[in-house]
């Protein structure tokens, strides 16, 4: 896993991808007790022109010079499965732009605050997403003031209380 | 709720919230054992699944 960060960081440092991020599952364990994935989902924000389509080519180009093969939906780094996400909209822009740096053993990194990953579960909405924000909401800290701020901000307040009306 | 189950659900929001405490490092390493123990039924399931390989920190 450390070695993973340290690819990740080698290639944020050479302009292959800009910032990055862990979300997903593991972003969510950094918060709470482990939960079965997988996935190592990394956001990244992708270089691209204004109006550009944003492309995940160069960087799998540049994994697979480096020996690391894509299959299926990741490309495994050191013995983990990497899915790479691009930043798709603004709430996880801002997801990754805002992320908490943090080391894993001597390398450091950056994760998602718990108030993006929740609103991100809560956006995404797939029912794994409304099981794991029940126990996310219960374990991980979160600032409820920021929380309901980057609700309003990206257009989730109404989605909270349905979601929380179904508990 | 009888007693019983009033604490069983205590033991394991207890359990919960102790795991949730653990360093992010022991935490990746209690993953990759659920992925070990999960694995096989993913693959009767038809999923594809690869447990991580950790490197010694």
């Amino acid at each position: 896993m450390e070695k993973v960060l340290s690819v990740l960081n080698e290639m944020e440092r050479a302009g292959v991808i800009g910032r990055y991020a862990i979300g997903g599952a593991v972003g969510a364990i950094f918060y709470m007790e482990p939960v079965l994935t997988y996935d190592l989902d990394i956001f990244v924000n992708l270089a691209a022109d204004p109006g550009a389509l944003v492309s995940l080519t160069p960087l799998y180009e540049h994994l697979r010079a480096g020996g690391y093969e894509p299959k299926d939906e990741g490309v495994a780094i050191e013995g983990v499965t990497v899915q790479f996400l691009p930043a798709f909209n603004s709430l996880t822009e801002e997801a990754v732009a805002q992320a908490r740096e943090i080391t894993y053993g001597k390398t450091p990194s950056r994760v998602m605050t718990p108030e993006h990953l929740a609103a991100i579960m809560l956006q995404t909405g797939r029912p794994k997403d409304r099981e794991r924000l029940v126990s996310f909401m219960a374990e991980a800290k979160l600032d409820r003031d920021f929380f309901e701020d980057v609700l309003a901000r990206h257009g989730l307040t109404e989605k909270w209380k349905s979601w929380r009306g179904m508990e | 709720m009888n007693a019983l189950m009033t604490r069983m659900m205590e033991q394991k929001d207890r359990r919960r919230r102790r795991l949730a405490a653990l360093p992010f490092v022991e935490k990746v390493r209690l993953l990759v054992e659920l992925q070990a123990m999960a694995a096989p039924i993913e693959r009767l399931k038809g999923r594809n699944v690869r447990v991580w390989k950790l490197d010694p920190l």
